[in-house]
Formats: C-alpha cells, structure tokens, sequence
C-alpha cells in the first residue's frame, strides 16, 4: 500500500567518531536457523508468543457464528479455510466488554483494554491493553513489541496502550518494520548502535538532572505529568540497556532476500497488506526479536481495498466504499452487501489459516511454533455500533495449555472478554491475578 | 467529617481497585482530601440523590453520567462538574418533563456549593495545564531552535485531543515511546547543524543560460556521472525551465534525483527562483507542484513574475523520504486547474458519449482548457506555465549554528571548552524560553567535557550536549500561563504558542522580562501583532479554525455539478473550500467584526475556483478576497453557508440532516448532543423499505422512541435548516430521492438518482423555534443564539490556548467576560484579547 513513511535503513551514527566510544563489541552470534526457532537452534525450550488481530466495522454474522456450540459442530462458511486447522483453532461467541461498553468508530480504542474511554466528558481516557501487559512479563526481546496497522499512527490506528493507557504508535509499512526488528548486521554498524546506546543513556541521564527541581515548582495536579515524563525516560533508559545485552547477540542469520517487503501486485490488496505483515510475524517470532505483536486489520471508514471491487462482483451488488459495506453487510440477511463482507471475513480467516501453516512449520524444542504462540482474530462489534458480542476466534498455543477444536457460546452479557484476555496472560505465563473486568479465567479453553 | 463519609472515600477506592485489577488506569487512589467548599454530603448529596440518581445511577448512566459514586469535588472529576454545572444552571437538567423538580432554592444551593467546591479545588490545585508539546509545536520549536526550515512533523505520531483540540494538556501525556520518538526526531535536528566542521556539501547552482536544453540539465544536476547536455546559449529563450502545465491526472513531472550520503542523515535544501508566464491575458495563475521522494511537499500558487520572480526553499530529512536507487527524487510539476478559455483556440475536451448526455457542457467552446500544438514556442501557447529561472540544491546540508540571521555575538569560537559553554548558554536559552542560571548548564557542559574525553570530536560532544538541553523537561512542557516560577515567560510561551504554534520571539521576551505581559493595553497589542504576524495562520488560525469546526473529514463532490471538476480540477477547489471557512473566521479576527457574522453576513470570500463554484463572474488567481453577495443569492454569508461545510457533512452520502444538525449542535450553538447510545440501529435511507420516502417521512420514526427521542428532537429539526445545499455544497431548490456512490476514473462521485421533488426545509431550533426556510433560519439564529454562538467560540479558545476544558470558575469568567462585551456586539478580537486578559488565560 502505499504509505508516506517510507524509510531506508539509518545508519545509526551521523559521524564516525562516535565509533569510540561503545568500546570492544562481541563478534556477532550468527544462528543458522533453518526451520528451527531460535530458542529451538540453542537447544532451548521456546518462550510464548502472542499475536492480536482485529476485524474492523461489523461482520456479516449469519456467515460468521456456527450454528451449533460444543465440539463438534459445523464449521461456519466465513471460517472454512480454518478446516485443516480444526483441531488448532476456537470459535468464541458472546464475549463482550460490558462496563467498558462503547459505539462508533472509536471500538479500536478499547479492544484490547476494555476501559470505557467516554468516562471523561470531551477527553479519550485509556487504561493499558492485554497485549502490554504479556509484553512486560514475557521479554525482554530487542523490540519490547510491535504494533502493526494498516496506516501509521495512533487512536484507532492502533491497538496497543502502554501502562499509562498511552497510544503506542502503530506501523504500517513493511520495510520499517522489517528494520526494527533486527540489529544491524554487519560488525562495524553493531559498533555503531553499541556505541548510539551509551551515548543516548548520557543524554537522557543528563537530560533529567533538572526534573526534580522542575517539578517541585509546579502545581499539585500537574506533577504527575512531569512523573510521567520521568518515569517514560526511565523506561527508555532500561530499554536501551537490554537493547544494549541483545546487541550483543547480534543480528540472527536467515534467508533476509526471501523476505518481501513491497506487495507483489503494487495494488492496494488487502490481502497481500495481511499476508506481508503476517509474514513478518511470523519472522518475528521465529527469530524472536519481538513475542508481542498486534494489528488493526483496516479502518472503520476505509481504506478502499481494490478486492471490494471483486466481491462487489461476484455478489452481484453495488460498489461501495469499506465504511458502507461495513454498515451495509452487518445488518444480516444475505443480501449482496452481506456476501461482500462475508468474503472480506473469510479472506481475515485464510489469512489466519496461512499464518497458522507457517508457523506450524517452524520446529521448537517440543512442537511447532505455533503451539507456543497464541492467535487471536476479533473485532467489537457484530453489526455496526453493536458491542454486546464480540466475533472471535483463538488459535494456537497447546503446548501453553490451550484446547481448541471448539465453539463456546455464552449469553450475551454473561462474561466479560477480560476473562479471555486474564486466561491468555496466565497461559503465557504472566504473574497476574487480574485484568480490567474480569471475575474469573475461561477454564474451557485450557486442557 | 462524618463517619459515613470517611467511609465512603475509603471504600470506592478499594471497590475500584479489587474489581479493575491490571488494567485499572485510574490514577491510584489519591489520598482522601477532604472535600473542599463544605459539606457534600449535607448540601448536594441530597439533591443529586433526590433529582439526578435516577438516570444517573447505578441503574441507568445517560450520556454516560454518572453520579452516586460522588464524594465531593475532586480536581479528577471537574469536568463532570462543569457539565453538570451548566445543564442545571440553563434548566437543561433535570429534563421539563422529569417529576418531581427541584425547587428553586435546592437548585441554586447546588450550584452555589459546585463553585464554591470548584473555587477551593483552584486554589489548592492551581489550574493546572502544564503540558508537552504537541506534535505541530515540537516541529516548530525545532525550527526555531535549530534555524532550519526542515519538517519534523513527518515522522511524529499525531496527539491525542481534548474537545477536538492537539492542545489539550490531559491529552498530551508521555510514555516511553513517545520518549523514545523525540530521542529520534532531537537527534535529528542536532544533526543537522555544525559549528567548527566544515560544510559537508556545497550546492549546485542550475544556470539556465549555460544550455539549450534546460530540462535534462536540471534532472542531471546532482548526478556524479551525469554529462551536462547543451551548449551554453546566452541571452536564448527560454531563459529558464519551463514547466508547461499538465492536466488530465497525467504525472508528467520535471525529476532530479538527490543522492544520499553515506553517512545518512542528511537535510537536501532547495531553493528556486520561479516566475508565472501568461503569453495571453486572463490566463489563471499556474500552480507549482512539489513532490521529495514522492510525497507532497507543496501545491502553491505561482504569481511571481520575470521581473520579480518567487523565491521557494525546500528543506527535507532525506532519510525521512522513500528512495530507489538513483537516490530521492525532487519532482516539478505545474498544474492549471481553473476552467478557462483563449479566443482562436478550440476546447481540447474529449468527444461527448453519445451514452453520456450529461457530460454535454452547456456554454460551448472553450469552456475549460484550450487545445493547442505543443510545438508552438512558449509564448504562444494558449497556458500560463511556471518558468525555473534558478535552482540551487544541496543534497548534504548541515547549517552552520547559530544562524547569521540572529547577530548573535559569541566572539571567536574555536575547539575548547569555553566556547562550548557560550554556544550551550545560547543553545538552552532559546530551546527553554527563558533565561537560564550558569549553574542549571553545569551538567551539559560535564556531558561535553565527558564526551570529549571519550574521543567525541567538538561538533559531535556538543550535538550531544544540545540534544540533552532538548531532551529536559524546560524545551519538551510548557508551564501554565501563571506559572509564577517561570516568571512572565511562561506566559510568552503560552501566548506565542497558543497564536503562532512556535516559541516566542525577542519582543515577547523582552516583555516577559520587564514584567509588562500582565498589562492589559501590552498584552492587547501583543495579540493585534502575533495575528498580524504570518506565523499566525499556520500556527493558529488553521489548526484552531479546522480543530473548532471538525473540519478534516472529507469534501464531497457531485457530479452532476460539478462535472469534471473532482477528477480534474479537484485539489484546488477542495483546498478552497476549506480555506474559504478558514479564511472567514481569520478576516473576523482581524478585522475585528462582530460575532454575529459567524452565522449571518452580507459578504464571502472567493477566488478564482469558488467564484465559479458559486456561479459568480470569474476571477483570476487563488487567492480569497472579500466578495459583496448578490441580493438575490439566496445562501447569505457566515460559516453555515460555506460549501465545504456544508459538503463534509454529507460524505457518508446519506442522513444529511441528522449530521448536519448534530454538527451545528456541536460546533456552532454550544449544545453538543451527547455520543449516539449503544446498541441502536442505523436509519439507512436507502434500505428497501425506507427507499423513495423523504427524510422528514424516515425521521418520525426517531420521535417514535424515547431513546432516540432525547437528542434527536434537537438534531433532526435542525438539520432540515441545511437541506436547500447539495452534496457538493451548492445552492438547490430540489432534491432527488437518492443519492449513489459511484466511481470515475478512480475518484468517488455522488450522483443522485431517482424522482425530485422541492426542497423542504422547514424545521425547530434548540429552543423550540419554528422555521419554514434557509432565510427564516438564518434571521432567528442571528437573532436569538448570539450568545450561544460566542460562548461556544470561547470555549474553543480556552480549550486551544489554555488547554484545559473549561471548568466551573472558568465557565464563570466566559459569563463575565460575555456580559462586559454583549453591548459593543461582541467584536470577535476584542473577545479573544478579553480572554487573553482574563484569568482564565493569565492564571491567578
């Protein structure tokens, strides 16, 4: 697609001199990789991943929801590519966020954080997404975590809210993401970003020895602003130190020409957006430079994805922009519009289907990496401005205890989806009692 | 205190905690105050309770509100107090028809203990608002520290906002990554200035006369291996580029590409000399186009001529641009995008379809480009084309620090620690607005002397030092107005970002330092000089105009209108639709004109597309320039008949009216409906069932349910005031049944389908008043909602400048300040030097 943010690789320095100052580097260590994970080329056992997918506007939900609940029921039409991976994947109905209930536009806000962000009249107020919470407890990784979109930027481009309920900035263009993930790959460039590291702690450090002083001047209500940018310079700081240990390691060996990092067709395909950005995941995770990954499928109003026209066709319907076929395709029945955005729904689930071969492909010290990743594809709302039952599916992760190969169906209102999210960050291992609205874990899911 | 009270503070807390666990994002408990403005529980709690707690309760929370978990007034919940503050001092609240009512005695003790709360909360807490910058601040904050024209803002996140504005403090909050973000974009703007190195590039001078072939010299001026093409042809037409103008989507474009240092981060600087040609009278001004690795960098109007051609710098982070491998592209183009004809030339339209009758123009040859031989020499082609006389480009610029322009005087500068210090003290001082201590630098020069130990070179140490002075809190927040400790420069600060968007410049420091930026009459004629300043526009108009009015959702064009107009000539007339609202509320300002002109006037601003959007004789040239209307042009002036107004409202392409009269509501009459409830089905005009049925027929259905019922008794009569303005913005007396999607060539398009029938406009103001049409309209809202009008204006600019919501004690100031102003006509910058003034700007 195309997108203003471009970039080439930046050498990390401006001037040469800086070379000096990082001091004698380790020469990198190269992992030949091959079909393994990196934990699985060192003979390690595998950390977990996760990875959160979101379905923007509404979906046509007579394709969507299996009719019947339990284990063996009928695969719904919008989930069939997911046949093969029967056994592998979930379909979750009812779940809602019911205190952080919200409408509109604004559902990417709180997807993953369940907050009520209209609490504050006139001002969006957050609270952190689940994402950020594994994100804390499963690194330190080179990238704390990556958040992907279909645009750049934050608010509804973007899923994942840090601690302070702030708008991690989302990326939508391949190149920028295949960037930062990895350190640089040759010697002299690693000195260089060794060097960068300590040199950005002696800014910072010196940059703050006058926020105290700073901030006993100000108001009350102000302070724990200045507490903020303290405390994110703190966060940054120790982030650049565990950039400083994982530099060490250097940049992992892998095949970097096969990695495509424009879309083949140059067109703005929907599809090829997904499958190049999952691509990169799935690198991602085998490589293990990042183990939390989120990505907002489209916006609520657009982009126009060429493929609209395509299903327009084939359902016989009128062309309309993305904002209203998700009006128009959500109110049920299976009219044209209804066909239109069920193909739109089927083409998110081949995508998690191809996702999941690939990751099935690449071995860990027991199973594949796909048992040790959690996939989740959802969105808020059902047709548009309806939050009361989340679309969801869960995939992946048995060797993390999940059990799939079901459909598990609940009353509307009946249980918060914090109990999906609590579960997932127990699963992955996070010391966390808690998260948002929950009052329990989904013991159904876990074997 | 009572016990039941303590209790109740200790346990919603706890409650909060247990039941929110991880994710809780409210701020932790905060130690339970005692509430200020006496006792809560003794004089509101029972009102509340009595009156509010039923759709304000456990059970039901309209409009999101929700009051039984109230202790007092908490600095935290202001808002909320403000709202409800206000709902029951105008009898919005409780709702007419809610039983029982409070007297008037209960109703007046509640609010006179909501601001007596609010007042003690003040007093303690102090307003508050100390903020970062914003995204757009932190770029022009760079430029003006560094004296390079770059634009930072490419690649900084956009703010979160507050009431629809990027200046909102609560909004404006930190995190590592943002952190981590200005780390990138500081480093940066260090980079791209020297002091002792020399420069690492020179530029390249593109001299026209020295060849017969100017385009190829241009696209091979940067190229190492490049062989100049041409003979030198002195005093030769042409006696520059030539860029002739392209039309028809076509991106024909003039290329030369930058190369990219090794080294990366280097600023590629351009700066041309550009004339307009006209070989024929009347002929529109030709626009320039500029794209730098493909992304737009400038679309401007070209109006210089060969006696007095138009200088234009580009400055660009080159590693902020695509690249191939030919490096960063710089493309020329020259666009023409008024209709237009030339006596002797045939229109070069393409042959009408016999199926497509509509694209039959009436008014015969010529009607929107001539067709002409593009042999013919430049002068006697029938196009206006933008003529290069020079370029320089510089593909490795770092410029040298200080700037010449600031006449600072250093004495000489050389490689040791004490000139380091001077350029540290000078650095700091213009990075955190203020005066700075020798001892508050004691740090950055350790930094230096740190990094040159270390091998670090002079320039290297130094950018370093200089990203740290960046990188505190002094450059990144802005203190309160009143911030007594920063003394009068924080409220330099305030006031030059709050009308610029940019630091403050010498004048207003000056001020700050002899103390005078508390004087009425100085602050006065501060503010007639930063509006009168260009910096003005970008800085202030634009961003409070577009933010106040929700202008960045898209125009909508049809194309019955307009023809080819979306495809062909779109840019400009969209652009001059925006600019028209713009441009509108910025003559108020400065010209000082009555508020009531916001919604009713007898004048407009046009140019050359608007003129003919409007059906109005033709113009030449994009600039706005103020239009008596005629009599008979039904639309009047104001902002409510503006065509860009009037068109994003329309971009879904159905329910006009509902939007449009949630519009006015919200952004024009200081009565926000609140956000749509959950869980309620969209009215689809063009549903089967609905299909063919007029809007007044589909809205009944909202007045047959009480949800709805609630807000859309005030949007939907509203809305039918704007029904006589088409998609496109433009005057109709009809309307069809539907209108359709539909594409062309690429681009969207409206079309309307299906029977016509006369417009009916015929609806309800806010307050109950009736209206049959557009002029009836325009006479009671002129008449009746002045007050409302300006209350909503001031409210914006406290949310803009002072970047907060308006609490209760400022909503108290924009009472005062209203009534001190209602009998001159509220004469709209005598209204913004009224706030600038009040406390609500200045603090306590």
């Amino acid at each position: 697609m195309k997108s203003p943010w471009f970039s080439r690789p930046v050498p990390i320095s401006r001037r040469a001199t800086l070379r000096g100052l990082g001091g004698l580097i380790a020469l990198p260590f190269l992992e030949a990789m091959g079909g393994k994970t990196l934990a699985a080329a060192a003979g390690k056992s595998d950390p977990a991943r996760l990875a959160c997918f979101y379905i923007p506007g509404g979906i046509a939900a007579g394709a969507w929801f299996p009719k019947e609940a339990g284990r063996n029921f009928a695969l719904a039409p919008s989930h069939v590519p997911l046949e093969k991976h029967r056994d592998a994947f979930s379909v979750l109905t009812g779940l809602s966020h019911i205190q952080g209930r919200i409408t509109g536009h604004v559902h990417p806000y709180n997807f993953l954080t369940g907050h009520n962000i209209n609490l504050t009249p006139g001002a969006i107020t957050n609270t952190v997404s689940f994402d950020q919470v594994a994100a804390q407890h499963v690194g330190p990784t080179y990238l704390p975590s990556l958040a992907l979109s279909w645009t750049n930027g934050v608010g509804t481009s973007t899923l994942s809210r840090n601690a302070l309920g702030v708008d991690i900035p989302a990326i939508a263009d391949y190149r920028t993401v295949f960037e930062r993930l990895f350190p640089p790959a040759d010697a002299r460039q690693l000195a260089d970003a060794k060097a960068r590291v300590e040199l950005d702690k002696s800014v910072l450090d010196t940059a703050v020895g006058d926020i105290k002083v700073f901030k006993d001047r100000l108001a009350n209500g102000d302070r724990h602003r200045l507490d903020q940018y303290l405390d994110a310079i703190r966060e940054v700081e120790k982030r650049l130190g565990d950039r400083g240990d994982l530099l060490e390691r250097g940049r992992p060996q892998f095949d970097e020409k096969g990695v495509r990092l424009e879309a083949p067709s140059g067109k703005q395909s929907m599809r090829e957006h997904v499958e190049l950005m999952t691509d990169l995941i799935a690198l991602a995770f085998q490589t293990d430079m990042t183990r939390v990954v989120t990505q907002v499928l489209g916006g609520e109003g657009g982009p126009n994805y060429n493929e609209y026209k395509d299903w327009a066709k084939a359902a016989g319907g009128q062309l309309r922009g993305a904002h209203d076929f998700h009006h128009k395709g959500s109110q049920g029945g299976d009219g044209a519009d209804a066909k239109v955005l069920a193909a739109r729904d089927q083409m998110f689930t081949a995508c998690l289907a191809r996702l999941m071969d690939k990751l099935k492909a690449i071995q860990c010290k027991d199973g594949t990496l796909l048992d040790h990743t959690v996939l989740m594809l959802g969105g808020s709302q059902v047709s548009s401005h309806s939050g009361k039952s989340f679309p969801m599916l869960l995939a992946g992760g048995s060797k993390l205890g999940f059990k799939h190969g079901q459909h598990l169906r609940w009353k509307t209102d009946e249980k918060p989806i914090s109990n999906l999210y609590l579960t997932i960050l127990q699963q992955m291992g996070c010391p966390v009692q808690a998260f948002k609205e929950s009052n329990g874990t989904i013991s159904e899911l876990v074997a | 205190m009572r016990f039941s009270q303590i209790l109740r503070i200790l346990l919603i807390p706890l409650i909060g905690a247990v039941a929110t666990g991880v994710g809780s994002g409210a701020p932790p408990a905060a130690p339970a105050a005692p509430p200020a403005g006496g006792d809560f529980a003794q004089i509101a709690r029972p009102v509340l309770q009595q009156f509010c707690i039923e759709c304000h309760g456990p059970a039901k929370q309209k409009a999101g509100h929700r009051y039984d978990q109230l202790a007092g007034y908490r600095i935290e919940d202001r808002n909320l107090w403000a709202k409800m503050h206000e709902q029951i001092a105008s009898g919005e609240m409780p709702p007419a028809d809610h039983a029982p009512q409070p007297t008037a005695h209960q109703r007046q003790a509640l609010l006179a203990w909501i601001e007596a709360a609010a007042g003690d909360a003040r007093r303690v807490a102090g307003t508050g608002g100390t903020r970062r910058l914003n995204r757009r601040e932190l770029s022009a904050a760079l430029r003006d520290v560094t004296g390079l024209s770059v634009d930072y803002t490419l690649s900084i996140p956009g703010d979160g906002k507050v009431g629809g504005f990027d200046t909102g403090a609560d909004a404006l909050q930190d995190a590592a990554d943002s952190v981590s973000t200005v780390m990138k974009i500081t480093r940066r703007a260090v980079d791209g200035i020297r002091f002792l190195d020399p420069a690492p590039g020179q530029p390249v001078a593109f001299k026209p006369a020295e060849t017969d072939n100017p385009k190829r010299h241009f696209e091979t001026l940067l190229d190492p291996a490049g062989k100049r093409p041409g003979k030198p042809r002195p005093g030769k037409e042409p006696p520059g580029l030539a860029l002739d103008p392209s039309w028809l989507g076509d991106r024909e474009s003039t290329k030369t590409y930058f190369p990219i240092p090794a080294d990366g981060g280097a600023i590629a600087r351009v700066r041309l000399r550009v004339a307009a040609v006209k070989p024929f009278p009347n002929l529109p001004n030709p626009r320039l186009w500029v794209e730098f690795g493909g992304q737009d960098f400038d679309y401007g109007e070209v109006t210089g001529t060969l006696e007095k051609p138009q200088e234009l710098v580009y400055e660009a982070q080159l590693d902020e641009l695509p690249s191939s491998s030919k490096g960063v592209s710089l493309s020329l183009a020259s666009r023409v995008e008024v209709p237009y004809a030339v006596e002797g030339f045939p229109n070069d339209e393409p042959e009408v379809k016999p199926d497509r009758p509509q694209d039959v123009v009436p008014g015969g040859v010529g009607l929107y480009r001539p067709r002409y031989d593009r042999k013919l020499p430049h002068d006697k082609r029938p196009v206006p084309f933008v003529m290069v006389l020079s370029a320089e480009l510089e593909a490795d610029h770092v410029a040298q620090w200080p700037p010449a322009s600031w006449k600072v005087d250093l004495g000489p500068i050389g490689d040791n620690a004490e000139s380091a210090r001077k350029l540290i003290a000078v650095w700091a001082e213009r990075a955190w607005r203020r005066p700075v201590a020798a001892a508050e630098l004691d740090r950055f020069n350790v930094l230096y002397a740190k990094l040159r130990k270390d091998g670090l070179s002079f320039d290297d140490a130094l950018r370093a030092a200089f990203q740290s002075v960046l990188m505190s809190g002094g450059f990144r927040y802005l203190p309160p107005a009143g911030d007594p400790t920063a003394g009068q420069y924080a409220t330099a600060s305030r006031l030059s970002f709050m009308l610029w968007g940019a630091p403050p410049d010498d004048e207003l420091r000056r001020l700050a330092a002899a103390g005078k930026l508390r004087d009425p009459a100085v602050l006065d004629a501060q503010v007639d000089r930063l509006l009168a300043d260009p910096r003005a526009e970008g800085g202030f108009l634009r961003p409070f105009v577009t933010q106040w009015l929700e202008m960045d959702q898209p125009i909508t064009l049809v194309m019955d209108h307009i023809r080819k107009q979306d495809f062909r000539f779109g840019r400009h007339l969209k652009a001059s639709m925006k600019d028209e609202t713009v441009r509108y509320v910025a003559t108020l300002l400065t010209e000082n004109r009555p508020a009531a002109e916001l919604v009713s006037s007898d004048w407009a601003l046009m140019n050359d597309i608007l003129a003919r959007h409007y059906g109005y004789p033709p113009m030449i040239g994009g600039e706005l320039r103020k239009v008596v209307l005629r009599k008979d042009d039904p639309r009047g002036g104001g902002i409510l008949s503006h065509a860009g107004i009037q068109s994003m409202l329309c971009w879904m392409g159905e329910n006009w009216v509902i939007y449009r009269g949630a519009w006015a509501l919200r952004h024009v009459l200081d009565d926000p409906p609140p956000p749509p409830p959950l869980e309620v089905p969209e009215l689809v005009p063009s549903d089967g069932k609905n299909q063919g049925k007029s809007f007044r027929e589909l809205l009944v259905q909202h007045q047959a349910d009480a949800n709805c019922t609630v807000c859309h008794k005030k949007m939907d009569p509203l809305g039918f005031a704007f029904q006589n303005f088409d998609l496109s913005g433009r005057w109709r007396d009809v309307e069809h049944e539907k209108y359709a999607r539909d594409e062309i060539d690429g681009k969207i398009a409206w079309k309307g389908a299906g029977k016509t029938r006369p417009v009916d406009a015929a609806g309800k103001l806010p307050r109950g008043e009736a209206f049959e049409s557009w002029p009836e309209f325009r006479q009671l809202i002129a008449r009746n909602y002045q007050d409302d009008v300006v209350r909503g204006l001031l409210k914006g600019w406290v949310i803009y400048g002072a970047g907060r919501l308006p609490d209760v004690d400022d909503l108290a100031g924009i009472r005062r300040l209203m009534a001190e102003q209602k009998p001159a006509g509220y004469m709209v910058r005598d209204l913004l030097k009224g706030l600038v003034r009040s406390k609500i700007f200045l603090g306590e």
